[in-house]
Formats: structure tokens, C-alpha cells, sequence
């Protein structure tokens, strides 16, 4: 009974790890776009607020210091299509919210003055943030739906192994 | 005949020591102009003793050197103009916005890209400017030794007197400047003094890519009414040096620093003596005794002779043309 009971109490914990496991791999993915999203808002400030050059408040950024090394040395070439090209290389983001990255980029490299990287901001931000809600939301749903099948099995295969 | 040969001499060596500068120059600037251009810039003869490159949309760039203008090349498109000044700017055309709004733009090494382009205006002030179409490119020089031809006749006691070089645009006022900077930190030739340099422009020092000696220190970027201003409370120079004074804002900040027993050294743009001190800002300098020495200078024996020194009455202490030379 003891055994059959560890058994049991095994396989449904292993079931859940696994679920869980699985969740986390999801949210994963979703974490690199939002550590995307909170760089560039972050370059954007520093930018508008520390009169730093897009190139410095990149690299300074932590996630997109390849395009922020890029423009210091490739001053002529368009940083948007190098920030296209880096992102989509990147497997875990999605490529519409690469383009959107991409068009932030190089508004805020035509910007003058302040006001233009704040609308260009506010553009980003209006196609990006309903982006990733629906992207959280459903890798929320996805994962918790893993975790629920997961325990499910293990727990019908403890019931037959019971 | 001797004087003839000496004369030539001299502008050998000095388009020599320019020649291997405008190359690096040339080398850095690499990066920010249209490869097409660079090609055709690298072609031409004049290029080593370049002193000016223009490019303007719908034109042919074209080259100063030795007092001449040549265009070479293909015509530019104001596409060519906006992405040089983008380029030039490191993608970032906010993160120099208030030197555009004084229609230029300082890139790499202290190269000092004049701007044109539609200025926009907001009451009565420059808001920003866009739709770029021109760009004067001057290749920066540095001549050190220069200042040691100058400096006998603007020493008092052996220290440096309060200076002010005066000339038309192009003329060296800001490469004989530098190097009395860089002499005077050093103690060659001159009673060794601190300077502060407010480096509005970011042209004087140009972070770092030119030698002003070792008791020197650089605000840079910083306006000049402020940056006398800051010196003067924070830094507590000797020698105070600023490229082309000439704005009511910094008047009172120079008067004060004057007053505090700052020496000023000081470029600014006119015709000569007679020109400025028939200007109320310079007049008010002078008679209030800010200004010690004035440095006149042309291009008669080619670009930075040193036409005259003056004291602040006008009379002369060199009436000689000369033409400083680089050691």
C-alpha cells in the first residue's frame, strides 16, 4: 500500500514538474520580447533625457548592444535594417514585433529633436504593448493549459498504475 | 632671391605637416561621407592641402585648397546630404540638436561640419533644422610650434597678456589659438599658466584629438556664457580661452572674469583693430581692459600670417607681416 502510495505520489509530482516545465519554456520565449521592449524604452529615455546617441543608449541598453556597436562603427548604413536583420535572427522573437522594433530604431535615429522620439514612442508603443498582452495572455493560457494535461496524465496513469 | 626660396620652403613644410593631417582626416571622415565620394576625393591632387570640402545638393562637390576651388566628381543628391549629415551626426540628430540650431555639427576629431537646410523658427528663435542641402566640411589642423613665432610680442612681465586674434573667416584664427594654448600649459617659450577652455564648438579640443598641454582643462560643449561663468567659480584658471566671443550673453561673464584677474584669450571674427573697435561689445573689452593685445591676422603670405600685434590702444608691437612656422 506504502509503495503503491509513493508511486502514485511520484508520478503525479513528476507530472506536474513536467507541466510546469513547460510553462516556463513558454514564458521564456515571451521574456526575451519583453526585455527587447523594456531596452529600446529604455534607449529611448536615455536618448531624450541624457542627450545620449542611439548608438551609446543601445549598447547601453543590454539587449540590442550588437545594433548599438553596429551604428557606432557603420555610421553610414541604415540601422534599421541591421536591427531587422539581428531580430529576425533571433528565433524567439516574432517577426512583426521585429519590424516594429526595427521602425522604433530608425525614427529614433531621424529624430531632431525630442518630440520626435516621443512620437515615435508613442507609435511603438501603440503597436507593441497590445502585442505583447495578447502574447502574454495567450502564453499564459498555453502554459497553464500544459500544466493542467500534464497533471491530468500523470494523475491517470497513477490511477492505472493503482 | 633668398627670401624667395625661404618663402617657398616654408610653404612646403607646412603643406607637408597639413597633408598628413587632411589624411587622417580624410581617414576618419571615411565612414560618414558617400563611398562614390570618397573615391573621387581620395583622386584629387589638391586633396592633401584640402583646407574645405563642399557639398551641396543638385552641385558637384567641390575642394579648397591653396586658395582655389576645384569641383570633381558627380553631382550630389540631397539623399547624399541627408545621410552624410545623419551619419556624421551617429545616427542621433537629437543628441546634437543645440549645435544644429547654430547650423553646424561637430563629428570625430573636432571636424566642424557647417549645416544648411530649412530652419525652423519658433518665436523668433531656431527651433530645428531639417531638409539638409549643404555642408562645409573644414579640416581641423594642428600646427604645434606655431605659437612660438607669436608669443614674444603678447607676453607681459613673461606671462601671456589678455589676447584677442582677430580675422576673416579661414584665416587660422582657431589653429594659432590651440597652440598658445598648448604652449602656454606647457610653460614653452611663456611663464607656464593653468587654462580652462570652454570648447563650445568642441572644435579647440575635439575631445581629446589635439594637444593643449598638461594644465589645461576643457569644458566641453558647454555655452560659452556659462562655461566662462563655471570656470571662473569652479576651476580657477589663469588663462581663459574661447573660440569667437562676440555674443551680449557672454559679455557680462567675461567682464567678470576679467575682474577676478583672469587673463582672456579669445578669437573673433572682423576685419581687424579698426573693425572691432567700432563694435560696442569688443569697445566695452577693451576699455575695460580685458583685452591686452590684438593679434590681426590675414592670408597675404599665405592662410595664418599674423599681420599685426597690437596693444589694446592700436599701437603696434610687430607691424611686420609674418607667417609663424611649425616646428
Amino acid at each position: 500500500m506504502t509503495v503503491k502510495f509513493i508511486l502514485i505520489a511520484v508520478i503525479v509530482g513528476a507530472g506536474g514538474a513536467l507541466g510546469a516545465a513547460i510553462g516556463e519554456g513558454m514564458k521564456q520565449t515571451l521574456a526575451k520580447t519583453e526585455k527587447l521592449h523594456v531596452g529600446l524604452k529604455h534607449a529611448a529615455a536615455a536618448m531624450m533625457y541624457r542627450g545620449m546617441t542611439l548608438s551609446r543608449a543601445l549598447a547601453e541598453s543590454g539587449e540590442l548592444t550588437e545594433i548599438g556597436e553596429y551604428i557606432e562603427n557603420n555610421p553610414a548604413q541604415s540601422p534599421a535594417i541591421k536591427a531587422r536583420d539581428v531580430l529576425l535572427k533571433d528565433k524567439s522573437v516574432s517577426p512583426e514585433y521585429a519590424k516594429t522594433a526595427a521602425d522604433l530604431i530608425e525614427r529614433m535615429s531621424y529624430a531632431a529633436v525630442n518630440e520626435d522620439i516621443r512620437s515615435a514612442l508613442e507609435d511603438y508603443e501603440r503597436h507593441a504593448l497590445p502585442y505583447l498582452e495578447e502574447k502574454r495572455a495567450a502564453v499564459n493560457k498555453r502554459a497553464k493549459l500544459a500544466r493542467t494535461l500534464s497533471l491530468m496524465a500523470s494523475l491517470t496513469v497513477a490511477i492505472i498504475v493503482a | 632671391m633668398s627670401s624667395v626660396i625661404f618663402y617657398v620652403h616654408i610653404k612646403t613644410t607646412r603643406h607637408i605637416y597639413i597633408g598628413i593631417f587632411t589624411k587622417e582626416v580624410l581617414d576618419m571622415l571615411e565612414k560618414y561621407l558617400p563611398v562614390k565620394l570618397v573615391d573621387e576625393l581620395r583622386r584629387q591632387p589638391a586633396c592633401a592641402r584640402a583646407e574645405e570640402l563642399r557639398m551641396r545638393a543638385g552641385v558637384r562637390p567641390s575642394l579648397y585648397a591653396d586658395g582655389a576651388e576645384n569641383f570633381f566628381g558627380d553631382v550630389l543628391t540631397r539623399r547624399d546630404i541627408e545621410e552624410t549629415v545623419h551619419a556624421l551626426s551617429g545616427r542621433s540628430l537629437s543628441a546634437h540638436a543645440e549645435e544644429l540650431k547654430n547650423g553646424y555639427i561637430t563629428a570625430e576629431g573636432g571636424i566642424r561640419v557647417g549645416i544648411a537646410g530649412r530652419v525652423v523658427a519658433v518665436g523668433g528663435r531656431v527651433r530645428v533644422m531639417r531638409d539638409f542641402t549643404s555642408l562645409n566640411i573644414r579640416f581641423p589642423r594642428e600646427m604645434k610650434g606655431i605659437a612660438a613665432d607669436v608669443l614674444p610680442h603678447i607676453l607681459v612681465n613673461g606671462r601671456l597678456a589678455a589676447t584677442l586674434i582677430v580675422s576673416a573667416p579661414q584665416h587660422g584664427k582657431t589653429t594659432l589659438m590651440r597652440d598658445i594654448i598648448r604652449a602656454v600649459s606647457s610653460g614653452e617659450g611663456v611663464q607656464s599658466a593653468k587654462c580652462t577652455v570652454v570648447d563650445e564648438r568642441m572644435e579647440l579640443w575635439a575631445n581629446g584629438a589635439f594637444d593643449l598641454g598638461p594644465r589645461t582643462d576643457v569644458l566641453s560643449g558647454c555655452p560659452k556664457h556659462l562655461g566662462l561663468a563655471m570656470a571662473g567659480r569652479s576651476l580657477s584658471p589663469e588663462i581663459l580661452a574661447t573660440d569667437e566671443i562676440g555674443g551680449e550673453r557672454e559679455l557680462g561673464a567675461v567682464m567678470e572674469a576679467a575682474v577676478s584677474g583672469i587673463r582672456l584669450l579669445a578669437t573673433a571674427h572682423g576685419g581687424g583693430y579698426r573693425d572691432i573697435v567700432k563694435r560696442p561689445y569688443f569697445a566695452e573689452l577693451i576699455r575695460s581692459g580685458c583685452i591686452e593685445r590684438i593679434i590681426e591676422m590675414s592670408e597675404t603670405l599665405g592662410r595664418g600670417t599674423v599681420e599685426r600685434v597690437l596693444t589694446s590702444e592700436g599701437s603696434a608691437v610687430c607691424a611686420h607681416p609674418f607667417l609663424p612656422r611649425a616646428k
